[in-house]
């Protein structure tokens, strides 16, 4: 690429303090947990409960895929809404994102995210007029709308770019009433990564921008370290299809979404909780970046994010 | 538009040094010798590198030779030859009929015999059609060649017809060999299919020359070649067999022949005749099995035989066999049931043969019921005609040939095989002396031959014809040739795995040196085999997982849909890169052609040729249907279209840098739309011939000039114009005089804004916009072999290759390893070699022998002709991973920067030669892993099937790769480099 095309212009400002100046500096802070006890121990018997009820489910799973994932479903709804409700910051409640004027000219606080303790968003209440201080203020209630509107979202909008996602990836097309189990799927994993992004993000354009962009730090509660484990474990998952051992697990999309839970619950408690906390998936080849990129916590993120 | 396309470049400086600095003579001459010093400079460089280069392909050559050597199996021929006065064992001389005591071993009971072979004559063309699960109505090749199963039911004692099991590789050259002395074929004898030698071994032609006997050959000249001067030379006409696309010529020759020999007064003229027939076989190729010209051919075989039979009289055997059946499409060479089952019919117009079984009367209605092995028929037709076994056979004789007409008679059978094994023993022996090998260590084996013996012994001694004892002694004769015909199947299964190991051991040796060589000149750290970041992890992850997936058969059959993953997360994780750019133009630009990259990989999976294996759950769509290898109508559309847009698309890549100037306009804008419009109507004409669409206002012949005419002139426009075009043009930049404008936060002086300054356009991409001139003669000369469905395919290859490399650009990805910003991964070049092994089974291709397009080559040719002939196979089987390899330099060159550094063009050969190390790393690490998993599986079922064809794919296309990158992108990039330099200072 052409750093340039203009000789005689001098090139871009000196960029010594940056990390990668091709790069956006990512905005968004690692979901906290909410400050009330034991919520970590609630989160992962969260994690333990969602994976044991659908390992329970398996047997019935393969025997008739579409009924029962549609069941799991249900589950999955009750104990995601309880989970966001009891550990995660609901939005607004939060500062999710640094105050940046722009991403593009933040490249001076970019040195700052290493820091440790800037990458936390604080539990502090954002400054007034951002935003729905009210419902903040805790209680039943303020909960409630937050979840109900993150559930109806991730129900509404992901399942749709996640269901031409399969197909891109090759899920099949005929015969048709596969396409109905393949959109059960992308509602499965809407529910595992999407739902607490919502619940805690929102609708902020900077954070979903980041999310798209697989940029969210890892967090402690997990909620992205399950994210990414769910993408990997789906994609992992897909591998088995093709073998020829006429096995009645092998149906598409059984193994796709034993990976998914598989890799959401590996991830949720792995990466965040333990491994990598705060760090981000690093994607640069940039010659100055690489001392970064040695790091032994970033390579493993380097792996992860396949 | 990225902001880095600015497609235009400000050089006031250039104007300054001319108009302040006189230049003397003096400067000229010191400028002058520099540049020449640096083109020198520059030329050994790139002869250096080349050098090194080329010695990694030696390095593959050798290996693939050792592991070859060792692994194609190879059998030791005797040369012992059988004689009609030494038979192996002393069997009585006469039997029930009195009448025929003549013959070697056995007394015989025809004196003459007409064989005929009709090519490719699967056994279900002969069977009436039942309908099934799968098939539920009756295609075109059902019922049409009647004959054959009406005899055998209605006159079981003149006629009997028999699935014919060939032995693998199905190739017509090798089945001969089969077919005529009796042993199994191993694989270095179907190597020299395209060039047949004279079968040095004892067989049943060289019996019959030995008595004396007039042998006639009619059809396929590959029996010239394999038994040269046997044949009476006036009677004998061979016909050229590889003209495919000729389904009359061969056939009407031999008819036309054939037919005067068998009238009654020029019976005394010969003794055996050998028919072969290519129609059918030509017909399954050029058009598959379930096609109209299939069934006039079939009818018309149909015909022949009839009056064939009307004119034999009763001393004459006749006899017709397929020498192998084909697979879906009509092609053959491989070992799926399709391409084995052939058929077999034995006629007389005595009623010779018999049932051992009443139940055994109707010929079988499948080819799995009663399959009766093709080495069989040697054993067979020596003691029906009364010839010595030819020395080396393994086959035993067929029941129905030697059962008598009144129910079984065991000691006719008993005694037929006594012979047989006696002959097999006796090869055995010598066998087993010539190789010093111990055959005889299996007891179970030894006990069957000694109790047959034992039974017959009792022959000799007991007067009374036990015929239930016969019977006990026929069965165990059977089990004793089976139990030989097993040992010599796992014999000449054995391979020679010090020569494999070796073979391994140097391809890994050209691993190594190849990471080696990347790792030594630029940087240390740039070995390609050792990932330093995400990029890197990400194109060996892909090498590897691929490489670990050929040791499963599953893996290997479903490549195609495992390739298309590997794309779309490409896409994928590109496009979520995309989005990290902080240039707005690049987080765009790179966003929307990671998704068109992605989405063009999914429509293009929508072309599949599926193989065997992958049945059911897999739809072919390259051709009308899966039983045809002709283009469905609505397919003709396709080369039209893209002969509209793929061009417009690669010119807007041109417009968008201000890049269409000088050569592009003529060779992009004229030639290729051109090329493409002639190779469209090159398959029209083509889909009017195959569907006779035109038949009564064009005659052929006109149809075939007017084709041929079309595709050759497409090829010249590609090879020719395009290499000049290559070779001669100027970069695609203009100049234009324009007066500068101030340029914000430049400190300038007000002088110098006034004076004109020259645009440069097309400036941001000098490298890349020539060097992607090469692209459309490649695009051309593969498009022009393929079918419409391929040519589909081939674009959008095009398309993805463009796309991949703004994709590179706007993430930083290209490779730069000069620049302290630039990116040393290679999932540029890997992503390359992905994309063009997934579009090889888009296509129409797959990893196996039957797949190879032999049409290819005559679509500029009405004949094979060499060399070009194999060319052509090698363009069309290989298109897309040729292609791919002709853009590899793209990775380094696209939207490079202009550099004025002293030895920018070395920097720049530094990048190519590491980008196409990178390319061939994937190719070598996938050829060493098939290599591998070959060797290691050599016992598996799948063998043949599976691991060989896709061993022996890697192979051929690792030479194939390593030779367009040496001779087109390096050379190619040669000519770039010096052209940019002249026009922008060296």
């Amino acid at each position: 690429m052409s750093r340039s095309s203009l000789s005689s212009i001098p090139p871009s400002p000196p960029a010594s303090e940056r990390k990668d100046p091709r790069l956006l500096t990512p905005t968004t802070n690692a979901i906290p947990f909410v400050s009330v006890k034991h919520v970590r121990y609630y989160s992962t018997l969260h994690t333990v409960a969602v994976a044991v009820l659908f390992l329970l489910q398996f047997r019935a799973l393969v025997a008739d895929p579409y009924r029962i994932m549609l069941w799991d479903l249900c589950l999955l709804i009750l104990l995601q809404s309880a989970y966001c409700v009891a550990c995660l910051p609901a939005t607004g409640t939060w500062a999710n994102t640094t105050t940046h004027s722009s991403g593009n000219e933040a490249a001076g606080s970019g040195s700052g995210k290493l820091n440790k303790g800037s990458w936390v968003g604080s539990m502090r209440k954002r400054p007034a007029g951002l935003g729905r201080s009210g419902a903040a203020s805790g209680g039943w209630k303020g909960k409630a709308t937050p979840t109900i509107i993150a559930l109806a979202l991730a129900m509404l909008l992901p399942p749709i770019p996640l269901t031409v996602l399969a197909h891109v990836l090759g899920a099949p097309l005929y015969p048709i009433a596969l396409i109905l189990n393949t959109a059960v799927l992308s509602l499965h994993v809407s529910l595992l990564t999407c739902m607490p992004l919502f619940y805690s993000h929102g609708v902020s354009g900077p954070a979903w921008r980041d999310i798209i962009a697989a940029w969210l730090p890892f967090d402690e509660p997990g909620v992205w370290g399950g994210s990414v484990g769910c993408f990997v474990g789906g994609w992992l998952g897909a591998i088995p299809i093709a073998l020829d051992w006429d096995r009645d697990w092998q149906a598409w999309p059984i193994t796709v979404l034993v990976g998914c839970y598989g890799g959401w619950a590996a991830g949720k408690t792995l990466l965040g909780p333990i491994f990598l906390k705060g760090r981000r998936i690093d994607m640069s080849v940039g010659a100055e970046h690489e001392a970064i990129a040695s790091h032994p916590d970033a390579n493993t993120a380097d792996k992860k994010s396949r | 538009m990225s902001k880095d396309d600015i497609p235009i470049a400000l050089c006031d400086e250039h104007i300054e040094q001319t108009s302040a600095r006189p230049s003397t003579h003096q400067d000229d001459r010191t400028r002058g010798e520099a540049t020449k010093r640096r083109v020198t400079q520059f030329k050994k460089f790139h002869a250096l590198n080349g050098t090194l280069f080329f010695a990694l392909c030696v390095i593959h050559v050798v290996g693939i030779f050792f592991f070859t050597k060792g692994f194609l199996l190879t059998r030791l021929i005797l040369d012992h030859k059988s004689t009609c006065d030494a038979p192996p064992v002393n069997v009585s001389r006469t039997n029930g009929d009195s009448s025929t005591v003549e013959g070697c071993w056995y007394p015989r009971k025809f004196n003459k015999a007409v064989i005929i072979v009709i090519d490719a004559l699967r056994y279900d063309f002969t069977v009436p059609f039942l309908p099934s699960e799968i098939d539920k109505e009756a295609r075109q090749f059902h019922n049409a060649f009647p004959i054959l199963y009406d005899t055998a039911k209605t006159m079981p004692k003149n006629a009997f017809l028999l699935p014919f099991i060939a032995d693998p590789p199905t190739t017509t050259l090798s089945r001969l060999k089969g077919l005529t002395t009796g042993t199994l074929p191993t694989f270095i004898d179907a190597g020299s299919n395209f060039a047949g030698t004279a079968i040095e071994e004892d067989n049943l032609l060289a019996q019959m020359r030995n008595l004396g006997k007039t042998i006639v050959h009619l059809g396929d000249d590959t029996w010239q070649s394999l038994f040269p001067g046997y044949f009476h030379e006036n009677l004998s006409h061979p016909y050229d067999s590889f003209n495919v696309w000729d389904l009359y010529t061969v056939d009407n020759g031999v008819t036309s022949h054939l037919m005067p020999l068998l009238k009654s007064h020029n019976g005394t003229q010969w003794d055996y005749i050998f028919a072969h027939f290519l129609g059918v076989d030509h017909a399954g190729h050029r058009y598959g099995p379930d096609h109209p010209a299939m069934n006039d051919k079939l009818q018309e075989m149909n015909n022949v035989i009839l009056h064939i039979m009307e004119a034999i009289d009763d001393t004459t055997l006749l006899v017709v066999l397929g020498d192998h059946g084909m697979d879906s499409k009509g092609d053959h060479g491989g070992e799926s049931d399709k391409e084995v089952e052939a058929a077999l019919w034995l006629y007389s117009t005595r009623p010779v043969f018999g049932r051992t079984h009443a139940d055994f009367v109707l010929p079988p209605v499948n080819a799995k019921i009663r399959p009766i092995r093709q080495i069989d028929l040697v054993s067979t037709l020596s003691l029906l005609l009364g010839l010595p076994i030819p020395f080396n056979n393994i086959g035993a004789p067929i029941e129905e040939a030697f059962s008598q007409r009144n129910g079984p008679e065991w000691r006719a059978l008993a005694t037929v095989n006594q012979i047989a094994v006696h002959q097999i023993h006796k090869y055995q022996a010598k066998y087993s002396e010539a190789r010093n090998l111990n055959l005889d260590p299996d007891p179970h084996q030894n006990a069957l031959y000694e109790s047959a013996l034992s039974l017959l012994e009792l022959d000799v001694t007991t007067t009374k014809n036990d015929e239930a004892r016969f019977k006990e002694a026929y069965l165990a004769l059977r089990q004793y040739e089976d139990a030989v015909l097993s040992l010599y199947r796992q014999l000449w299964a054995n391979f020679n795995v010090g020569d494999m190991a070796v073979g391994v051991i140097i391809l890994t040796g050209g691993l190594v040196y190849l990471s080696a060589f990347s790792a030594w000149k630029p940087k240390m750290n740039a070995c390609i085999l050792i990932p330093s970041n995400l990029w890197s992890g990400l194109a060996v992850f892909f090498s590897i997982s691929q490489s670990a997936g050929f040791a499963s058969n599953s893996y290997t059959i479903h490549e195609d849909s495992i390739l298309l993953f590997f794309l779309t997360t490409f896409g994928l994780i590109s496009c979520t890169s995309s989005l990290r750019q902080s240039e707005v133009s690049d987080r765009q630009l790179g966003t929307m052609q990671s998704i068109f990259f992605t989405l063009l990989t999914r429509a293009a999976s929508f072309s599949r040729l599926c193989r065997e294996e992958q049945m059911p759950g897999c739809k072919s769509t390259f051709y009308a249907s899966s039983n045809s290898s002709t283009s469905a109508p609505w397919q003709v559309f396709l080369p039209f279209i893209i002969a509209i847009l793929l061009p417009a698309f690669i010119k807007a890549r041109y417009k968008g840098t201000a890049s269409y100037f000088g050569p592009a306009g003529f060779w992009l804008g004229f030639c290729f739309r051109v090329g493409l419009l002639l190779i469209a109507i090159y398959w029209v004409l083509d889909a009017a011939d195959n569907g006779g669409w035109l038949q009564q206002a064009v005659s052929f012949e006109t149809l075939k000039k007017a084709s041929l005419t079309a595709s050759r002139c497409a090829i010249v426009i590609a090879a020719f114009v395009g290499s000049i075009t290559i070779a001669q043009a100027k970069p695609c930049i203009d100049v234009s005089l324009a007066r500068q404008k101030p340029i914000e936060g430049q400190v300038g002086d007000n002088t110098r804004q006034a004076k004109p300054a020259v645009i440069i356009l097309g400036y941001a991409n000098v490298h890349g916009k020539r060097y992607l001139l090469l692209l459309p003669i490649f695009i051309l000369l593969v498009s022009v072999l393929l079918p419409p469905m391929g040519q589909f395919s081939m674009a959008i290859c095009a398309c993805q290759i463009l796309c991949l490399l703004e994709i590179l650009d706007t993430n930083g990805l290209t490779i730069s390893m000069s620049t302290s910003s630039g990116a040393t991964t290679a999932i540029g070049p890997t992503i390359l070699a992905i994309l063009g092994s997934f579009h090889f089974f888009k296509t129409g291709h797959q990893a196996t022998l039957a797949s190879i397009q032999w049409n290819a080559a005559f679509v500029p040719f009405r004949t094979i002709t060499y060399p070009w002939s194999p060319i052509l196979i090698i363009l069309n089987s290989f298109g897309p991973q040729i292609l791919c390899a002709a853009a590899v330099p793209l990775t380094v060159l696209w939207k490079r920067p202009i550099s004025k550094n002293p030895g920018w063009m070395e920097e720049v050969l530094r990048d190519v030669m590491w980008a196409m190390l990178a390319h061939v790393s994937y190719y070598a690490i996938i050829q060493l892993a098939t290599t591998m998993w070959a060797g290691h599986l050599r016992r598996h079922l799948m063998l043949y099937r599976v691991f060989m064809p896709r061993y022996l794919m890697s192979s051929a296309l690792l030479v194939v790769i390593d030779v367009v990158l040496l001779v087109v992108a390096w050379g190619v990039v040669r000519i770039n480099t010096l052209s940019i330099g002249e026009v922008m200072g060296y």
